[in-house]
């Protein structure tokens, strides 16, 4: 393991970078100027006019301000939906776009952690949308990755493992974390449920006050009014909690000064830190978890871009029944993919048993595959594949196989969505 | 209630060539399924250092290998095929037990009954040119059974009908007659006229009867029956669907169609 470890946490207004030390355990934060919000990339791309050269974050503002060459923005909510964008007449996709600035943040990345070779780089995204995992991952090829060293996680999932890679004492509680954007307020909330082998941490993440931004924070006026917003979200969703610690981050706490308020109310009894990569951070310690052997997380993590169900189905293998696992509950759901070949031996029916973890909730689901070709039986070889679209949305896919040239494959396909 | 079997995950990479039937083998679960239902094409050489490499190394099942190894020149045949089957768990006790019956009215088989089993699994797979040689053995041997008319007629019907499925109509006719001849059963005559019937230019012996009309009628209809339901095969769906497309697509999907079916022809020619 030579190459960087890193995290992009991939946000339409700005990025940020972060670089595991495997040795150390550390994570370092890639900062364009000293100064503390410098680690704040903003998600733009500017290209200078009649030259093929581009610019991203605050030197792509500063060019387009000049008039210098024309600036493209938001660039992860336009890839999500496949937009375009036209420049002096040529038409660059979205997935262009964003290949330019994750090759550039890369190289920045590469000059400052003096290393070309990147081993793992895992993407943190606010929200996983069904097309953006495939779309990464080939962005990161167009920036010469292998697909198999990039991983894509959301914000719920890498401030997890943010906060698990700190002194236990930090999560001994309940987390919580208010990420305060220009797209608004998110809060986050993490707890272990103890008592469980292995143990289970569940995460969520709640929208709060939908109209809150951060142009409020431009008079002092606005800033009183942020302040009492915050304190009531801050009394709404820490009462009757035993909160360990408080996170802030986002643009909006790179200065706390304006907020005394709602500093009083989080600080109460609590630790409270202020920073600004928890989640490129948080995406640097799961693609170093991804080079390791054995993981050094070996928990259950449910809540947001975590699969809630085992998937399971009862096989007889080499003579024994066995139960046959095909996900495991807590799996990332970009992740959850598997494939299996069977033999049906009498029956028509595939039955799944589905179980969400941390409840005795169970479903069994039936899959008909009297289409496939008719045959004798125990001459099918069906694969069955799993995968998902969202943490709660499972497609089951069947394929005829045949059965070797004594019976040959159609290729028949039979698919079915299941919504968790 | 039925019940789902999990394949061994290993991918093949050297499947095993069947002779007999013309096709490769690629698991364990095809390697049972051909002994299951193919006994009668095995003879002791099946057994030989070619399928000891595919069980050990292919599908790795390193200690059956061993086994086999171990025991091929000591067990009978029919026990080492039980151990295979018993070992890659692809049929139950009961499918098992039901082998071992198979095995063991096989065994009580005479060597012409055996043959004649032989060339006729083989007809049934489609291997009609190995099928032939298999009948014409068994007709130019000296086995007692020869001396029953009835058996020798099976094995002249056999060969006829072998022959008729490579085209040598003429052949074929002539080997029916005979047939005929030695066991007169309407069967026989059926064939002799249905073939007529496709191919009217064939003569037929002096010795053959006529049919008697309703029965040609009847015989007639089936063939017709045939022809009718022959339009709802794949083979046939897969000529219209080419059909339909443009010229192009057409025209590659027709070559494919027929290089496949000259594949096939070949197959049951014995020279794959």
């Amino acid at each position: 393991m030579n190459g960087l470890l890193l995290g992009i946490d991939l946000c339409d207004d700005y990025s940020q970078v972060c670089c595991l030390n495997p040795l150390t355990g550390g994570v370092q934060a890639l900062k364009l100027t000293e100064e503390e919000s410098s680690c704040l990339i903003p998600t733009a791309i500017c290209k200078k006019k009649t030259a093929d050269v581009w610019f991203v974050g605050e030197e792509a503002y500063r060019r387009a301000l000049l008039n210098e060459g024309v600036m493209v923005d938001k660039l992860v909510r336009m890839a999500s939906k496949e937009g375009t964008a036209t420049i002096e007449g040529v038409k660059y996709t979205a997935e262009d776009m964003l290949s330019r600035f994750v090759s550039m943040l890369l190289d920045m990345a590469a000059r400052t952690f003096e290393n070309q070779q990147v081993d793992c780089l895992a993407f943190s995204l606010q929200q996983i949308t069904p097309q953006m995992p495939d779309l990464l991952v080939r962005v990161a090829e167009r920036c010469h990755l292998a697909r198999e060293s990039v991983r894509v996680f959301c914000h719920s999932e890498c401030f997890v493992h943010y906060v698990l890679s700190q002194p236990r004492e930090i999560w001994a509680n309940t987390v919580s974390m208010f990420d305060l954007m220009d797209d608004g307020l998110n809060y986050y909330e993490m707890h272990m449920i103890r008592g469980r082998r292995p143990p289970v941490v569940e995460a969520s993440r709640e929208k709060l006050e939908d109209g809150f931004s951060l142009n409020l924070l431009d008079n002092e006026s606005g800033e009183h009014m942020a302040d009492t917003i915050l304190a009531a979200c801050a009394q709404r969703m820490l009462e009757k909690k035993v909160v360990s610690s408080v996170y802030l981050t986002g643009k909006g706490f790179v200065d706390t000064s304006w907020a005394p308020e709602f500093l009083q109310k989080v600080c109460y009894k609590r630790k409270v830190f202020a920073g600004q990569h928890v989640f490129a951070s948080g995406a640097a310690y799961l693609a170093g978890d991804a080079e390791r052997k054995e993981t050094a997380y070996p928990y259950v993590c449910l809540g947001e871009g975590r699969v809630p169900v085992s998937v399971s189905l009862q096989v007889l293998y080499e003579g024994r029944n066995e139960k046959l696992m095909l996900v495991e509950a807590g799996t990332n759901w970009v992740e959850a993919r598997s494939s299996v070949e069977l033999i049906p031996d009498g029956t028509n029916i595939l039955e799944l048993n589905l179980a969400w973890a941390g409840t005795p909730q169970t479903r069994k689901v039936r899959i008909d595959f009297s289409g496939f070709p008719q045959r004798p039986n125990k001459t099918t070889r069906m694969e069955v594949i799993i995968s998902f679209t969202a943490e709660n949305q499972m497609t089951v896919r069947l394929i005829d196989r045949g059965f070797g040239e004594l019976f040959p494959a159609s290729g028949k396909i039979i698919r079915e969505d299941i919504a968790l | 209630m039925g019940s789902i079997l999990a394949c061994r995950s290993l991918k093949v990479k050297e499947p095993y060539y069947v002779e007999e039937l013309g096709l490769y083998l690629y698991s364990g679960e095809e390697l049972s399924y051909y002994i299951y239902h193919n006994a009668s094409l095995i003879s002791e050489d099946f057994l030989d250092e070619r399928l000891f490499r595919f069980i050990g190394k292919e599908l790795g099942m390193e200690n059956l290998e061993l086994k086999l190894r171990k025991w091929a020149d000591q067990a009978e045949l029919s026990e080492l095929l039980l151990v295979i089957l018993q070992d890659i768990h692809y049929y139950n006790g009961d499918e098992l037990f039901a082998f071992r019956e198979q095995l063991s009215a096989l065994s009580r088989k005479s060597p012409a009954m055996r043959l004649m089993d032989k060339a006729d699994a083989l007809f049934r797979r489609g291997r009609y040119s190995t099928a032939g040689l298999f009948y014409d053995r068994l007709l130019h041997g000296d086995e007692p059974e020869l001396r029953d008319g009835g058996f020798t007629a099976r094995a002249w019907a056999g060969r006829g009908m072998a022959l008729a499925r490579q085209y040598q109509w003429q052949d074929a006719v002539s080997c029916l007659e005979k047939a005929y001849e030695l066991a007169p059963k309407d069967q026989y005559l059926k064939k002799i006229c249905q073939i007529r019937q496709m191919n009217p230019e064939i003569r037929v012996g002096e010795g053959i009867p006529a049919p008697r009309e309703e029965q040609l009628a009847v015989w007639k209809q089936e063939l017709t029956d045939a022809w009718e339901q022959a339009k709802d095969e794949q083979k046939v769906k897969d000529v219209l669907s080419w059909l339909d497309k443009d010229g192009i697509r057409r025209s590659y999907g027709l070559q494919e169609l027929v290089q496949e079916w000259k594949r096939d022809f070949r197959r049951s020619l014995g020279s794959v």
